[in-house]
Protein backbone atom coordinates (compact mmCIF):
# COMPACT_ATOMS: atom_id res chain seq x y z
CA UNK A 1 0.00 0.00 0.00
CA UNK A 2 1.52 3.28 -1.09
CA UNK A 3 1.66 6.34 1.13
CA UNK A 4 -1.14 8.13 -0.79
CA UNK A 5 -3.41 5.10 -0.54
CA UNK A 6 -2.82 4.97 3.18
CA UNK A 7 -3.68 8.67 3.55
CA UNK A 8 -6.80 8.10 1.47
CA UNK A 9 -7.88 5.17 3.63
CA UNK A 10 -7.20 7.06 6.84
CA UNK A 11 -9.33 9.99 5.67
CA UNK A 12 -12.18 7.75 4.55
CA UNK A 13 -12.15 5.87 7.82
CA UNK A 14 -12.04 9.00 9.97
CA UNK A 15 -15.17 9.80 12.03
CA UNK A 16 -15.58 13.19 10.29
CA UNK A 17 -15.63 11.64 6.81
CA UNK A 18 -18.01 8.87 7.84
CA UNK A 19 -20.28 11.38 9.51
CA UNK A 20 -20.45 13.55 6.37
CA UNK A 21 -20.68 10.71 3.82
CA UNK A 22 -22.64 8.04 5.57
CA UNK A 23 -22.77 5.64 2.62
CA UNK A 24 -20.04 4.34 0.40
CA UNK A 25 -20.13 5.75 -3.13
CA UNK A 26 -23.45 4.44 -4.53
CA UNK A 27 -22.79 2.08 -7.40
CA UNK A 28 -26.02 0.13 -7.72
CA UNK A 29 -29.67 1.11 -7.86
CA UNK A 30 -30.42 0.25 -4.28
CA UNK A 31 -27.55 2.23 -2.77
CA UNK A 32 -28.34 5.19 -5.07
CA UNK A 33 -31.90 5.27 -3.76
CA UNK A 34 -30.51 4.95 -0.24
CA UNK A 35 -28.14 7.90 -0.75
CA UNK A 36 -30.98 10.12 -2.01
CA UNK A 37 -33.24 9.17 0.88
CA UNK A 38 -30.49 9.81 3.42
CA UNK A 39 -29.58 13.30 2.21
CA UNK A 40 -31.34 16.26 3.77
CA UNK A 41 -31.54 18.19 0.48
CA UNK A 42 -32.08 15.29 -1.91
CA UNK A 43 -34.73 13.58 0.20
CA UNK A 44 -37.23 16.29 -0.78
CA UNK A 45 -37.08 14.78 -4.25
CA UNK A 46 -38.51 11.51 -5.44
CA UNK A 47 -35.99 8.72 -5.14
CA UNK A 48 -36.87 7.54 -8.63
CA UNK A 49 -37.99 9.68 -11.55
CA UNK A 50 -40.13 8.17 -14.29
CA UNK A 51 -38.74 8.29 -17.79
CA UNK A 52 -41.45 10.59 -19.20
CA UNK A 53 -40.74 13.11 -16.46
CA UNK A 54 -37.24 13.89 -17.65
CA UNK A 55 -38.47 14.66 -21.18
CA UNK A 56 -37.71 18.35 -21.63
CA UNK A 57 -40.87 19.01 -23.63
CA UNK A 58 -43.06 17.73 -20.80
CA UNK A 59 -42.09 20.23 -18.09
CA UNK A 60 -39.86 22.64 -20.05
CA UNK A 61 -38.00 22.82 -16.70
CA UNK A 62 -40.26 25.72 -15.75
CA UNK A 63 -40.48 24.93 -12.02
CA UNK A 64 -36.77 24.22 -11.89
CA UNK A 65 -36.01 27.47 -13.68
CA UNK A 66 -38.20 29.38 -11.22
CA UNK A 67 -36.31 27.81 -8.31
CA UNK A 68 -32.97 28.48 -10.01
CA UNK A 69 -33.94 32.14 -10.38
CA UNK A 70 -34.99 32.23 -6.73
CA UNK A 71 -31.48 31.07 -5.80
CA UNK A 72 -29.86 33.57 -8.18
CA UNK A 73 -31.96 36.36 -6.69
CA UNK A 74 -31.05 35.32 -3.16
CA UNK A 75 -27.32 35.35 -3.92
CA UNK A 76 -27.30 38.61 -5.92
CA UNK A 77 -29.63 40.15 -3.34
CA UNK A 78 -27.15 39.40 -0.56
CA UNK A 79 -24.41 41.06 -2.62
CA UNK A 80 -26.57 44.15 -3.18
CA UNK A 81 -27.38 44.39 0.54
CA UNK A 82 -23.74 45.24 1.25
CA UNK A 83 -24.15 48.55 -0.59
CA UNK A 84 -27.77 49.51 0.03
CA UNK A 85 -29.25 51.45 2.95
CA UNK A 86 -33.07 51.63 3.09
CA UNK A 87 -33.15 55.34 3.85
CA UNK A 88 -35.14 57.91 1.91
CA UNK A 89 -32.08 60.15 1.64
CA UNK A 90 -29.55 57.47 0.68
CA UNK A 91 -31.37 54.71 -1.19
CA UNK A 92 -31.38 56.29 -4.64
CA UNK A 93 -27.74 57.43 -4.37
CA UNK A 94 -26.80 53.92 -3.26
CA UNK A 95 -28.42 52.47 -6.37
CA UNK A 96 -26.44 54.88 -8.53
CA UNK A 97 -23.24 54.04 -6.63
CA UNK A 98 -23.86 50.32 -7.07
CA UNK A 99 -24.17 50.90 -10.80
CA UNK A 100 -21.21 53.21 -11.26
CA UNK A 101 -18.70 52.80 -8.41
CA UNK A 102 -18.99 49.21 -7.19
CA UNK A 103 -16.95 46.62 -9.08
CA UNK A 104 -19.37 44.30 -10.92
CA UNK A 105 -22.16 46.33 -9.31
CA UNK A 106 -24.00 47.06 -12.54
CA UNK A 107 -24.10 43.43 -13.62
CA UNK A 108 -25.12 42.30 -10.12
CA UNK A 109 -27.99 44.73 -10.03
CA UNK A 110 -29.01 43.89 -13.58
CA UNK A 111 -28.98 40.15 -12.87
CA UNK A 112 -31.14 40.80 -9.81
CA UNK A 113 -33.57 42.95 -11.75
CA UNK A 114 -33.85 40.76 -14.84
CA UNK A 115 -33.93 37.66 -12.67
CA UNK A 116 -36.87 39.11 -10.79
CA UNK A 117 -38.78 39.79 -14.01
CA UNK A 118 -37.93 36.34 -15.33
CA UNK A 119 -38.96 34.62 -12.09
CA UNK A 120 -42.45 36.14 -12.23
CA UNK A 121 -42.60 35.14 -15.90
CA UNK A 122 -41.45 31.54 -15.33
CA UNK A 123 -43.67 31.04 -12.29
CA UNK A 124 -46.59 32.10 -14.46
CA UNK A 125 -45.54 29.76 -17.29
CA UNK A 126 -45.06 26.95 -14.78
CA UNK A 127 -48.59 27.49 -13.56
CA UNK A 128 -49.88 27.38 -17.16
CA UNK A 129 -47.97 24.16 -17.81
CA UNK A 130 -49.40 22.51 -14.70
CA UNK A 131 -52.88 23.72 -15.63
CA UNK A 132 -52.77 22.43 -19.21
CA UNK A 133 -51.44 19.06 -18.06
CA UNK A 134 -54.25 18.79 -15.54
CA UNK A 135 -51.54 18.21 -12.93
CA UNK A 136 -53.60 20.11 -10.37
CA UNK A 137 -56.12 17.25 -10.13
CA UNK A 138 -56.20 14.87 -7.15
CA UNK A 139 -53.97 13.67 -5.60
CA UNK A 140 -51.99 16.84 -6.42
CA UNK A 141 -54.65 19.42 -5.51
CA UNK A 142 -52.91 20.42 -2.27
CA UNK A 143 -49.67 21.10 -4.10
CA UNK A 144 -51.60 23.33 -6.51
CA UNK A 145 -52.71 25.40 -3.51
CA UNK A 146 -49.12 25.61 -2.25
CA UNK A 147 -48.13 26.69 -5.75
CA UNK A 148 -50.73 29.45 -5.80
CA UNK A 149 -49.37 30.69 -2.45
CA UNK A 150 -45.89 30.66 -3.97
CA UNK A 151 -47.19 32.70 -6.92
CA UNK A 152 -48.55 35.32 -4.49
CA UNK A 153 -45.25 35.29 -2.58
CA UNK A 154 -43.32 35.77 -5.83
CA UNK A 155 -45.52 38.71 -6.79
CA UNK A 156 -45.15 40.07 -3.25
CA UNK A 157 -41.36 39.85 -3.49
CA UNK A 158 -41.47 41.59 -6.85
CA UNK A 159 -43.77 44.32 -5.52
CA UNK A 160 -41.74 45.02 -2.37
CA UNK A 161 -38.48 45.05 -4.34
CA UNK A 162 -39.92 47.55 -6.78
CA UNK A 163 -39.95 50.34 -4.18
CA UNK A 164 -36.34 49.94 -3.07
CA UNK A 165 -34.61 52.00 -5.85
CA UNK A 166 -36.65 54.92 -4.47
CA UNK A 167 -37.02 56.71 -7.81
CA UNK A 168 -40.12 58.33 -9.27
CA UNK A 169 -41.42 55.20 -10.99
CA UNK A 170 -41.14 53.06 -7.85
CA UNK A 171 -42.55 55.76 -5.59
CA UNK A 172 -45.66 56.22 -7.69
CA UNK A 173 -46.06 52.52 -8.44
CA UNK A 174 -46.19 51.80 -4.71
CA UNK A 175 -48.51 54.77 -4.17
CA UNK A 176 -50.91 53.30 -6.71
CA UNK A 177 -50.48 49.75 -5.41
CA UNK A 178 -51.15 50.69 -1.81
CA UNK A 179 -54.07 52.89 -2.84
CA UNK A 180 -55.57 49.74 -4.33
CA UNK A 181 -55.12 48.10 -0.92
CA UNK A 182 -57.25 50.98 0.34
CA UNK A 183 -60.21 49.46 -1.50
CA UNK A 184 -60.11 46.17 0.41
CA UNK A 185 -63.34 45.40 2.22
CA UNK A 186 -63.41 45.95 6.01
CA UNK A 187 -59.64 46.12 6.60
CA UNK A 188 -58.73 48.80 4.02
CA UNK A 189 -57.40 51.60 6.23
CA UNK A 190 -55.71 49.40 8.88
CA UNK A 191 -54.08 47.26 6.17
CA UNK A 192 -52.82 50.33 4.33
CA UNK A 193 -51.51 51.88 7.56
CA UNK A 194 -49.66 48.66 8.46
CA UNK A 195 -48.20 48.35 4.97
CA UNK A 196 -47.13 51.98 4.65
CA UNK A 197 -46.22 52.71 8.25
CA UNK A 198 -47.75 56.15 7.71
CA UNK A 199 -50.53 57.76 5.69
CA UNK A 200 -48.40 58.07 2.56
CA UNK A 201 -45.32 56.44 1.07
CA UNK A 202 -42.27 57.58 3.04
CA UNK A 203 -39.26 56.45 5.09
CA UNK A 204 -41.34 54.02 7.14
CA UNK A 205 -42.71 52.45 3.97
CA UNK A 206 -39.24 52.01 2.52
CA UNK A 207 -38.02 50.30 5.68
CA UNK A 208 -41.08 48.04 5.90
CA UNK A 209 -40.81 47.00 2.27
CA UNK A 210 -37.08 46.39 2.72
CA UNK A 211 -37.61 44.08 5.70
CA UNK A 212 -40.38 42.25 3.85
CA UNK A 213 -38.25 41.99 0.71
CA UNK A 214 -35.00 40.75 2.20
CA UNK A 215 -36.18 38.77 5.23
CA UNK A 216 -39.85 37.98 5.79
CA UNK A 217 -41.01 37.02 2.30
CA UNK A 218 -37.87 35.04 1.26
CA UNK A 219 -38.05 32.96 4.46
CA UNK A 220 -41.75 32.19 3.97
CA UNK A 221 -41.09 31.43 0.30
CA UNK A 222 -38.22 29.06 1.14
CA UNK A 223 -40.42 27.18 3.60
CA UNK A 224 -43.23 26.80 1.06
CA UNK A 225 -40.73 25.80 -1.66
CA UNK A 226 -39.55 22.93 0.54
CA UNK A 227 -43.15 21.81 1.08
CA UNK A 228 -43.84 22.21 -2.65
CA UNK A 229 -40.94 19.94 -3.69
CA UNK A 230 -41.56 17.38 -0.95
CA UNK A 231 -45.24 17.23 -1.89
CA UNK A 232 -44.33 16.13 -5.45
CA UNK A 233 -42.77 13.00 -4.01
CA UNK A 234 -45.59 12.46 -1.51
CA UNK A 235 -48.28 12.87 -4.18
CA UNK A 236 -46.82 10.08 -6.28
CA UNK A 237 -44.17 11.86 -8.30
CA UNK A 238 -44.60 14.17 -11.22
CA UNK A 239 -47.83 13.84 -13.17
CA UNK A 240 -47.83 11.63 -16.25
CA UNK A 241 -48.68 12.50 -19.84
CA UNK A 242 -52.36 12.84 -20.54
CA UNK B 1 -41.14 13.71 46.46
CA UNK B 2 -40.56 13.25 42.77
CA UNK B 3 -40.78 9.98 40.97
CA UNK B 4 -37.04 9.86 40.42
CA UNK B 5 -36.68 8.52 43.92
CA UNK B 6 -39.06 5.63 43.38
CA UNK B 7 -37.15 2.47 42.90
CA UNK B 8 -38.48 0.05 40.29
CA UNK B 9 -39.14 -2.46 43.06
CA UNK B 10 -41.54 0.02 44.72
CA UNK B 11 -43.90 0.06 41.71
CA UNK B 12 -47.35 -1.37 42.42
CA UNK B 13 -47.05 -4.97 41.37
CA UNK B 14 -50.49 -5.03 39.78
CA UNK B 15 -49.47 -2.65 36.99
CA UNK B 16 -47.84 -5.21 34.79
CA UNK B 17 -47.42 -4.55 31.08
CA UNK B 18 -50.60 -6.52 30.38
CA UNK B 19 -52.55 -4.59 33.01
CA UNK B 20 -51.39 -1.25 31.55
CA UNK B 21 -52.35 -2.41 28.05
CA UNK B 22 -55.84 -3.33 29.13
CA UNK B 23 -56.19 -0.05 31.03
CA UNK B 24 -55.26 1.80 27.85
CA UNK B 25 -58.10 0.11 25.98
CA UNK B 26 -60.54 0.83 28.79
CA UNK B 27 -62.65 3.95 28.08
CA UNK B 28 -62.36 6.58 30.83
CA UNK B 29 -65.37 8.05 32.61
CA UNK B 30 -65.67 11.82 31.97
CA UNK B 31 -62.56 13.61 30.76
CA UNK B 32 -59.35 11.64 30.67
CA UNK B 33 -56.08 13.10 31.86
CA UNK B 34 -54.69 12.81 28.33
CA UNK B 35 -57.59 14.76 26.87
CA UNK B 36 -57.41 17.45 29.57
CA UNK B 37 -53.67 17.91 28.99
CA UNK B 38 -54.11 17.99 25.24
CA UNK B 39 -56.88 20.60 25.44
CA UNK B 40 -54.91 22.76 27.87
CA UNK B 41 -51.80 22.52 25.72
CA UNK B 42 -53.71 23.36 22.54
CA UNK B 43 -55.57 26.17 24.26
CA UNK B 44 -52.32 27.52 25.66
CA UNK B 45 -50.67 27.53 22.25
CA UNK B 46 -53.74 29.14 20.68
CA UNK B 47 -53.77 31.83 23.37
CA UNK B 48 -50.05 32.45 22.89
CA UNK B 49 -50.43 32.72 19.12
CA UNK B 50 -53.31 35.18 19.55
CA UNK B 51 -51.22 37.28 21.90
CA UNK B 52 -48.28 37.11 19.51
CA UNK B 53 -50.43 38.18 16.55
CA UNK B 54 -52.05 41.00 18.53
CA UNK B 55 -48.71 42.14 19.93
CA UNK B 56 -47.10 42.09 16.48
CA UNK B 57 -49.90 44.15 14.97
CA UNK B 58 -49.63 46.61 17.83
CA UNK B 59 -45.85 46.71 17.41
CA UNK B 60 -46.09 47.38 13.68
CA UNK B 61 -48.92 49.89 14.00
CA UNK B 62 -47.46 53.23 12.87
CA UNK B 63 -47.23 55.98 15.45
CA UNK B 64 -48.56 59.01 13.60
CA UNK B 65 -48.01 61.56 16.36
CA UNK B 66 -45.77 64.44 15.37
CA UNK B 67 -46.32 63.82 11.67
CA UNK B 68 -49.03 63.85 9.06
CA UNK B 69 -51.98 61.94 10.52
CA UNK B 70 -51.51 63.30 14.04
CA UNK B 71 -54.86 64.13 15.60
CA UNK B 72 -53.34 66.98 17.60
CA UNK B 73 -50.70 68.48 15.33
CA UNK B 74 -49.25 71.64 16.85
CA UNK B 75 -48.89 74.56 14.43
CA UNK B 76 -48.42 77.35 16.99
CA UNK B 77 -49.81 80.82 17.56
CA UNK B 78 -50.36 83.36 14.79
CA UNK B 79 -47.01 84.90 15.73
CA UNK B 80 -45.31 81.51 15.30
CA UNK B 81 -46.86 81.22 11.84
CA UNK B 82 -45.69 84.71 10.94
CA UNK B 83 -42.15 84.02 12.16
CA UNK B 84 -41.98 80.72 10.29
CA UNK B 85 -43.02 82.53 7.09
CA UNK B 86 -41.40 85.90 7.68
CA UNK B 87 -40.93 86.61 3.95
CA UNK B 88 -44.62 86.11 3.17
CA UNK B 89 -47.50 88.53 3.91
CA UNK B 90 -49.19 86.11 6.33
CA UNK B 91 -50.75 89.02 8.26
CA UNK B 92 -52.57 90.06 5.10
CA UNK B 93 -54.18 86.63 4.79
CA UNK B 94 -51.61 84.95 2.54
CA UNK B 95 -51.56 81.13 2.88
CA UNK B 96 -48.60 79.85 4.95
CA UNK B 97 -47.41 76.36 4.01
CA UNK B 98 -46.51 73.72 6.62
CA UNK B 99 -45.03 70.70 4.84
CA UNK B 100 -45.01 68.39 7.90
CA UNK B 101 -48.75 68.93 8.34
CA UNK B 102 -49.40 68.88 4.56
CA UNK B 103 -51.38 72.06 5.18
CA UNK B 104 -51.83 75.70 4.22
CA UNK B 105 -52.73 77.90 7.19
CA UNK B 106 -54.76 80.97 6.21
CA UNK B 107 -55.90 83.89 8.35
CA UNK B 108 -59.53 84.44 7.34
CA UNK B 109 -60.04 88.07 8.35
CA UNK B 110 -56.78 90.07 8.28
CA UNK B 111 -58.52 92.89 10.19
CA UNK B 112 -58.38 90.69 13.32
CA UNK B 113 -54.78 89.66 13.90
CA UNK B 114 -55.45 86.64 16.16
CA UNK B 115 -56.76 83.10 16.17
CA UNK B 116 -59.98 82.89 18.22
CA UNK B 117 -59.99 80.05 20.78
CA UNK B 118 -62.47 77.28 20.00
CA UNK B 119 -62.92 74.12 18.00
CA UNK B 120 -64.13 73.55 14.44
CA UNK B 121 -64.39 69.89 13.38
CA UNK B 122 -65.75 70.82 9.95
CA UNK B 123 -62.70 72.93 9.22
CA UNK B 124 -64.63 76.00 8.01
CA UNK B 125 -62.81 78.06 10.62
CA UNK B 126 -64.75 81.34 10.24
CA UNK B 127 -65.39 81.55 14.00
CA UNK B 128 -61.75 80.72 14.77
CA UNK B 129 -60.48 83.18 12.14
CA UNK B 130 -58.24 80.49 10.68
CA UNK B 131 -58.61 77.79 8.05
CA UNK B 132 -56.26 74.85 7.43
CA UNK B 133 -56.33 73.57 3.85
CA UNK B 134 -55.13 70.09 2.89
CA UNK B 135 -52.37 70.50 0.28
CA UNK B 136 -53.88 67.91 -2.07
CA UNK B 137 -55.64 69.37 -5.14
CA UNK B 138 -59.11 67.77 -5.30
CA UNK B 139 -58.59 67.21 -9.02
CA UNK B 140 -55.70 64.71 -9.24
CA UNK B 141 -53.65 65.28 -6.11
CA UNK B 142 -50.91 67.78 -7.00
CA UNK B 143 -49.99 70.52 -4.54
CA UNK B 144 -51.36 73.96 -5.47
CA UNK B 145 -48.97 76.85 -4.78
CA UNK B 146 -49.87 80.17 -3.21
CA UNK B 147 -49.23 83.01 -5.68
CA UNK B 148 -47.95 86.34 -4.35
CA UNK B 149 -49.26 88.27 -7.37
CA UNK B 150 -52.96 87.56 -6.97
CA UNK B 151 -53.13 85.97 -3.46
CA UNK B 152 -54.68 82.83 -4.94
CA UNK B 153 -53.75 79.16 -4.78
CA UNK B 154 -52.95 77.75 -8.19
CA UNK B 155 -52.34 74.13 -9.11
CA UNK B 156 -49.37 73.78 -11.47
CA UNK B 157 -50.54 70.46 -12.94
CA UNK B 158 -53.84 71.33 -14.62
CA UNK B 159 -54.42 74.94 -13.63
CA UNK B 160 -57.13 74.66 -10.99
CA UNK B 161 -57.42 78.04 -9.25
CA UNK B 162 -58.65 78.73 -5.73
CA UNK B 163 -58.94 81.93 -3.74
CA UNK B 164 -56.66 82.31 -0.72
CA UNK B 165 -59.22 80.44 1.45
CA UNK B 166 -59.20 77.49 -0.93
CA UNK B 167 -62.54 78.17 -2.63
CA UNK B 168 -62.49 76.98 -6.25
CA UNK B 169 -63.57 79.53 -8.86
CA UNK B 170 -66.35 78.01 -10.96
CA UNK B 171 -65.88 77.46 -14.68
CA UNK B 172 -63.49 75.56 -16.95
CA UNK B 173 -61.43 78.72 -17.30
CA UNK B 174 -60.32 78.22 -13.68
CA UNK B 175 -59.29 74.60 -14.05
CA UNK B 176 -60.82 71.13 -13.80
CA UNK B 177 -61.06 70.61 -9.99
CA UNK B 178 -64.57 69.46 -9.02
CA UNK B 179 -64.66 71.23 -5.64
CA UNK B 180 -62.81 73.59 -3.34
CA UNK B 181 -59.73 72.48 -1.41
CA UNK B 182 -60.29 70.07 1.50
CA UNK B 183 -59.99 71.26 5.10
CA UNK B 184 -58.58 69.92 8.34
CA UNK B 185 -60.44 70.05 11.63
CA UNK B 186 -58.89 72.85 13.70
CA UNK B 187 -58.64 73.68 17.39
CA UNK B 188 -57.37 76.93 18.91
CA UNK B 189 -56.53 76.73 22.59
CA UNK B 190 -57.01 79.53 25.11
CA UNK B 191 -53.46 80.82 24.58
CA UNK B 192 -54.08 81.12 20.84
CA UNK B 193 -52.11 78.01 19.84
CA UNK B 194 -53.47 76.35 16.71
CA UNK B 195 -53.72 72.56 16.48
CA UNK B 196 -54.80 70.55 13.44
CA UNK B 197 -56.45 67.17 13.36
CA UNK B 198 -54.57 65.96 10.28
CA UNK B 199 -56.49 62.67 10.24
CA UNK B 200 -59.85 64.44 9.95
CA UNK B 201 -60.41 65.94 6.51
CA UNK B 202 -63.66 67.56 5.38
CA UNK B 203 -64.28 67.82 1.65
CA UNK B 204 -64.32 71.36 0.25
CA UNK B 205 -67.59 72.95 -0.95
CA UNK B 206 -68.63 73.24 -4.58
CA UNK B 207 -66.98 75.92 -6.76
CA UNK B 208 -68.29 79.49 -6.55
CA UNK B 209 -68.56 81.74 -9.61
CA UNK B 210 -66.27 84.76 -9.56
CA UNK B 211 -68.21 87.85 -8.48
CA UNK B 212 -70.56 85.91 -6.24
CA UNK B 213 -70.25 86.16 -2.43
CA UNK B 214 -68.10 83.44 -0.92
CA UNK B 215 -65.05 83.85 -3.16
CA UNK B 216 -62.33 86.47 -2.87
CA UNK B 217 -61.44 87.97 -6.27
CA UNK B 218 -57.77 87.80 -7.32
CA UNK B 219 -55.63 90.83 -6.50
CA UNK B 220 -54.33 91.02 -10.04
CA UNK B 221 -55.78 89.72 -13.32
CA UNK B 222 -52.72 87.55 -14.01
CA UNK B 223 -51.47 84.83 -11.72
CA UNK B 224 -48.30 82.76 -11.44
CA UNK B 225 -49.18 79.95 -13.85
Amino acid sequence: MSFLERVDTTIRRSPVWRSLFRNAYPNDERSRAYAVMNNVFLHLHPVRVRQHAVRFAYTFCLGGLSFFLFLVLTVTGVYLMFFYVPSDTQAYTNILDIQTKVAFGLITRNIHRWGAHLMVFFVFLHMMRVFYHGAYKPPREFNWVVGVLLLFLTVGLSFTGYLLPWDQISYWAITIGTNMAGYLPLINTPFKLLLLGSLEVGQNTLLRFYVLHIMALPLITAAFLAVHFWRIRKDGGISGPL
Amino acid sequence: MSNYHVQPIDRPQALTTEALKSLREHPVQGMSRRRLLRISLGGGIALWLTELAGGSLHFLWPNLSGGFGDQHFRIGTLDDVKIANSTLPVAAGFPAYFSEARAFIVLIDPARQAFVPGEDVKGDGTELNVRALYQRCPHLGCKPNACLKNFWLECPCHGSRYDRLGVKAAGDKYGPAPRSMDRFAVTVEADGTLYLNTSKITLGPLPVALGQPGIIPPKSPTGCI
